[in-house]
């Protein structure tokens, strides 16, 4: 009976510990896939804010039709008001450029899609805003809402954004996707 | 073999719930990060929202300079103000919109009338002052009471400013403050050989931003008391509207005298440009568009702009005569005529 007792204990206590192993591996996996989840979506809210902050100051104080100098699908160079010193009060007007490096730059990631994202103010050396975009697209449409090449012309942007851990977990990169259409109030 | 059991059930228990506390705040993390994006996006909508509501009420009425009081809207709060910014013609909404701790601003600046009224006196030729004329950029309300911080220039002028006697000048700088006129007048406060967008008003129309001919149509519509005359000995007192007296080249009004409360917008123009408004008396609340004034002896409350391209006269006043800038006569002088579209000068958020 003492032998029975034990041996049934023993599969029990085994089935539980094996229960438990599978479920700590299981919550283990999930946590990190959801803290790679959230850096990604954090990534891409922190880049998401900070263009959106630019493109509304897009043409502050410029002449109509000169507010925006370049612009491509991956890359935007335009006149805004600058804060400087986060009081949200202008301190200025320069050019803000927005680009988007090839895949090569962010080489040193294990994601191969990644890319560097480029902000510049003024003549001031390129900064790197984010790590793990995938695609910054541009597209520019005039007043009527029709896509234009024509800087001068353009009233809204439409922005797609893309971001991507730069480390996979178990083979596969969490994403975060944004799009939005922007249309400065000074264009 | 029981308790080894116990115990490594329960450090594992222990174990896992350390991870579910890890996947409950990455999880918190997350929403925490849509939520706070999708407020941001909430408080600048309802910013947004109170801005175009005050932008409504500058439409409705350029003159507009209150607040739209804070009100709850779609889960949040939005409120604006709007003031006048001193030395210009412009008006600057301050909208705010909040949702859950998220907090958005805007500031717009609207061009609320013509920029060639932005002081007493608005002048293309020389502007000499002798005796003791006053000419005051200070902001003068319908009781003749300064409004604080929010007036205009003494003189604006294409050309040369000459100070003599014991004439005085006051205004408001670009800073808001304000100057008690004084013959030794801050220099802030007049705009010598200043330079026009588009160079100085051609005609009367064009002073006021208006399409060419509009002053004199409305003149003779007789809307609002408006006259339209080539003899200003014909004119009814008080004047009221629009008041256009076109002179032949070369043509004086001379002693002309406002009485009983005269307002509106007065027109003394010649073909060639160069009709004078010569030893004004009396009083009038408004808008003077002249070609040229010689020897103000009354008070103007309002603006005065002279466009000849010569000055036509000794000197624009040298008796005890007053031009004094007011916002409400520009405003009200401006009332009924069609206005050009406000013009939406920056947007800032």
């Amino acid at each position: 009976m003492a032998i029975a007792d034990l041996i049934g204990t023993t599969i029990v206590a085994g089935i539980l510990i094996l229960m438990t192993i599978a479920l700590t591996a299981s919550v283990s996996e999930s946590t990190t896939q959801q803290m790679l989840d959230v850096t990604t979506q954090q990534a891409l809210t922190t880049i998401k804010s900070m263009i959106e902050y630019d493109f509304r100051k897009m043409g502050f104080e410029a002449a109509p039709g000169t507010a925006i100098t370049s612009m491509g699908t991956d890359n935007i160079t335009f006149w805004a008001g600058i804060d400087t010193n986060n009081d949200n009060v202008v301190d200025g007007v320069n050019t803000i450029t927005y680009q988007q490096s090839d895949t090569s730059q962010a080489s040193s990631t294990p994601n191969p899609d990644d890319r560097i994202l480029y902000r510049t103010v003024g003549a001031a050396a390129p900064v790197a805003v984010a790590l793990g975009v995938t695609n910054f697209a541009l597209e520019y449409y005039d007043a009527s809402g029709n896509v234009t090449a024509s800087p001068a012309d353009v009233k809204t942007i439409m922005v797609n954004l893309t971001a991507q851990s730069t480390i996979p977990y178990d083979g596969t990169y969490s994403e975060a996707a944004w799009e939005k259409r922007i249309s400065p109030r000074n264009l | 073999m029981g308790k080894a059991c116990i115990i490594m059930v329960l450090g594992l228990a222990i174990s896992l719930s350390f991870l579910m506390m890890g996947a409950h705040e990455r999880s918190n993390d997350a929403v925490s990060n849509s939520s706070g994006s999708f407020s941001m996006s909430n408080a600048g909508n309802l910013a947004h929202s109170a801005a175009n509501a005050a932008l409504y009420n500058i439409t409705s009425d350029p003159s507009w300079t209150s607040a739209v009081d804070t009100r709850s809207l779609s889960g949040g709060t939005c409120s604006a103000s709007c003031e006048r910014v001193p030395a210009s013609v412009n008006s600057r909404i301050t909208a705010t919109g909040t949702y859950f701790q998220r907090t958005h601003n805007v500031e717009v600046l609207v061009q609320t009338r013509s920029p060639n009224l932005r002081s007493a006196i608005t002048a293309n030729p020389p502007v000499k002052t002798l005796g003791t004329l006053t000419v005051d950029g200070r902001d003068y309300d319908e009781n003749g009471n300064v409004i604080p911080g929010q007036g205009g220039l003494a003189i604006e002028c294409s050309d040369a400013i000459i100070r003599g006697g014991s004439s005085v000048y006051g205004g408001t700088d670009e800073n808001g403050d304000d100057f008690t006129p004084s013959e030794s007048y801050d220099a802030s406060i007049v705009s010598e050989n200043a330079t026009f967008d588009g160079g100085f008003p051609a005609s009367p129309d064009a002073v006021l931003g208006l399409p060419e001919g509009t002053l004199k149509t409305y003149a003779m519509t007789g809307a609002d008391g408006s006259q339209y005359t080539t003899d200003p000995t014909t004119l009814m007192m008080p004047l009221s509207g629009v008041t256009y007296v076109e002179l032949p080249d070369g043509g004086i009004w001379n002693d002309g005298n406002f009485t009983g409360g005269s307002k509106g917008i007065l027109v003394v123009h010649s073909p060639a440009k160069d009709a004078i408004l010569k030893n004004f008396y009396g009083s009038f609340c408004g808008i003077i568009i002249a070609d040229n004034v010689d020897k103000i002896h009354g008070t103007i409350i309002g603006n005065l702009t002279v466009i000849g391209p010569t000055a036509g006269g000794n000197c624009i006043g040298n008796g005890e005569g007053k031009v004094l800038y007011s916002t409400h006569f520009i405003f009200d002088a401006l009332g009924d005529l069609p206005q050009p579209d406000l013009e939406i000068l920056s947007w800032w958020e």
